[in-house]
This record gives C-alpha cells, sequence and structure tokens, in this order.
C-alpha cells in the first residue's frame, strides 16, 4: 500500500529523540535534585513558596534538557501553582562547580484553595473546572556544587534561579521570579560498570 | 509530591470558605434584584472571562443570563461573595459592599 511522504516525515520526527538518546545513553549524564522553592509574581503582596525537581539529561558534557518542576502556593486569591516546564540546556564547569543555563518553555496550572477544595481529586490531575491553563517562557540558571563523590558521579547542592513571562495577564499575574535550594545526585553512564 | 504538599497547606491554611447554605437570606427579604445589581455585578466583575462571547472561563460556567447565575449560584457564592475573595483572579477584588451585596442577593435567590 502506497504510503504519503509526510508518514515518512512523521516517523523521521517521532524516531529521531529515540535515536538521539540511544546513541548518546552510553556517554549522557543524568542529574535530579529536589528541594525547596520561593517564588515572587507581578502581583503585589504575592510571594510564596513550595517545592521543587530539576532533571536533566546531559547528551554531551555541555549540553543537555531539563525539565522542572514545581508545586508552589501564592498568598493572591490563595493559590497552588503547579509548574511544568521543559528546557534545553548549557553547561560550563568553573572549577568544582558546575553552571548552567537554561531556556525552556512552561504550563502551569493556577488554582485557589477554594476550587481544590471544590473538586480535589480533579485538581490533583489537573482537569478541575477551577485550574487555569497557563503557558509561559522561562529562562534560568543552575549552580550545582559538589559535595561528595561516589564510583560514578556526585552528590551536589544547587541553587537555581529563573523568570517566567506569561503569555497573558486575564488567569494569573504576567510574570514570575523564582529562586530554589536543592541536593541532588549526577550519575554519569559514561562510568557505569557494563 | 503535589498531593502531599496540598493536603498539608488544606489542612493548615485557614478556615474553609463561607458557604450559601452558612448565609441565611435577611427575614425581610432583598431589596436587590437581577435588573437593579445582579446584571451590572456580573457584566462589570465577572464577564469579561465569563460571558459567552468572552475566552477563558469554561464553557460549563457562562453568565450571560440569569438562568445561568443561578444554575452556578453556590459556586459564585463560594467564589466571590462576602469574606469569599477568590474571584475574580488577582489582587484587584471587588469592594467588601459589593461583595456582601452579591451575598445578600444570591443567598435569597438572585430574584
Amino acid at each position: 500500500m502506497p504510503v504519503a511522504p509526510w508518514c515518512h516525515m512523521r516517523r523521521a520526527v517521532l524516531l529521531l529523540p529515540l535515536l538521539l538518546v540511544s546513541h548518546t545513553a552510553a556517554a549522557g549524564e543524568l542529574a535530579v535534585d529536589v528541594g525547596l522553592a520561593a517564588t515572587t509574581t507581578a502581583w503585589p503582596d504575592d510571594s510564596g513558596g513550595g517545592t521543587t525537581i530539576n532533571a536533566t539529561w546531559w547528551f554531551r558534557s555541555w549540553l543537555g534538557a531539563s525539565f522542572v518542576g514545581k508545586e508552589q502556593y501564592a498568598p493572591v486569591d490563595e493559590r497552588f501553582l503547579s509548574y511544568f516546564s521543559l528546557n534545553a540546556a548549557a553547561r560550563r564547569s568553573v572549577g568544582p562547580v558546575r553552571i548552567a543555563g537554561e531556556l525552556g518553555v512552561v504550563h502551569q496550572h493556577e488554582e485557589p484553595r477554594a476550587a481544590l477544595m471544590d473538586q480535589p481529586i480533579e485538581s490533583l490531575f489537573g482537569v478541575a473546572d477551577g485550574t487555569r491553563h497557563r503557558a509561559a517562557g522561562r529562562a534560568g540558571v543552575h549552580v550545582a556544587l559538589p559535595f561528595a563523590h561516589h564510583g560514578h558521579g556526585d552528590w551536589y547542592v544547587a541553587l537555581a534561579v529563573d523568570g517566567t513571562a506569561f503569555a497573558e495577564a486575564d488567569r494569573g499575574p504576567r510574570w514570575m521570579i523564582g529562586g530554589g535550594l536543592a541536593v541532588g545526585l549526577r550519575y554519569d553512564f559514561a562510568k557505569a560498570p557494563r | 509530591m503535589r498531593a502531599a504538599l496540598v493536603l498539608v497547606l488544606v489542612a493548615a491554611c485557614g478556615p474553609a470558605p463561607l458557604e450559601l447554605a452558612d448565609m441565611p437570606c435577611p427575614p425581610a427579604g432583598t431589596q436587590l434584584t437581577y435588573a437593579s445589581f445582579g446584571q451590572a455585578f456580573f457584566a462589570e466583575r465577572c464577564n469579561a472571562c465569563h460571558a459567552s462571547a468572552a475566552n477563558g472561563a469554561p464553557a460549563a460556567y457562562r453568565f450571560d443570563t440569569l438562568d445561568e447565575v443561578r444554575t452556578h449560584r453556590a459556586r459564585i457564592f463560594v467564589r466571590a461573595a462576602g469574606p469569599n475573595d477568590s474571584m475574580p483572579p488577582g489582587p484587584d477584588d471587588p469592594p467588601a459592599d459589593e461583595r456582601d451585596a452579591l451575598a445578600e442577593w444570591l443567598a435569597c435567590g438572585a430574584p
């Protein structure tokens, strides 16, 4: 059966990330850190905080892709902020310190406590009626300081700061600035036992 | 992570919102009507997002007509009436006297 040319293109696009990951997996690094986050927004008196996770896969020593997740609380309207971000990351080492810059896209759920209490189960899955879905761009800096080494990498303390600019201001503040302090583990697969 | 934070904060943060069932209509009723209060309130405070032609609020929560407002009376009360101020979004809430008037009007059945 003949197949339209765009089908081949779609397959190629879908398979490209898999090929890239499988090709670089043996030499890649995974760094994951978990910690506390603080944030302030464009709205007055809207500083809050919560938890954060950063998971970065380093394809090369300097190039990676990261996922940043945050679950935070902000006082205006007693909002819960669920923050999901995918980023391109570039890294440079200065002595023992690893400094990474991140540029990415964000999807954030904002939900007042009243709405959360109204539909708690739906809220946990991001499908409640009161969940406001927002899109944004993100720029951030992530600084990792190793404090203990293991056979395949190290443990580190991470300090991260970022800025988030939203596409609209009807559903929440136009921008957010955040910071976080976390503890993480870096695992270098090139040093893993074969 | 989210579930744990939500549980802690919901348990720790303040009282539950005042509900419609907790707010009786005054014995003498209310002088407020949709024509004298509700229509203007929703047009000014809510319908930038909650009108059928607007973009933003879920389609199930349109407030173009009195019937639609009455359908969601309890939910509107919990979000915007009296001491409840999580709607409209942001720090610029309607003044307390307007939210108290909305509470009274909704408690009396939104006449």
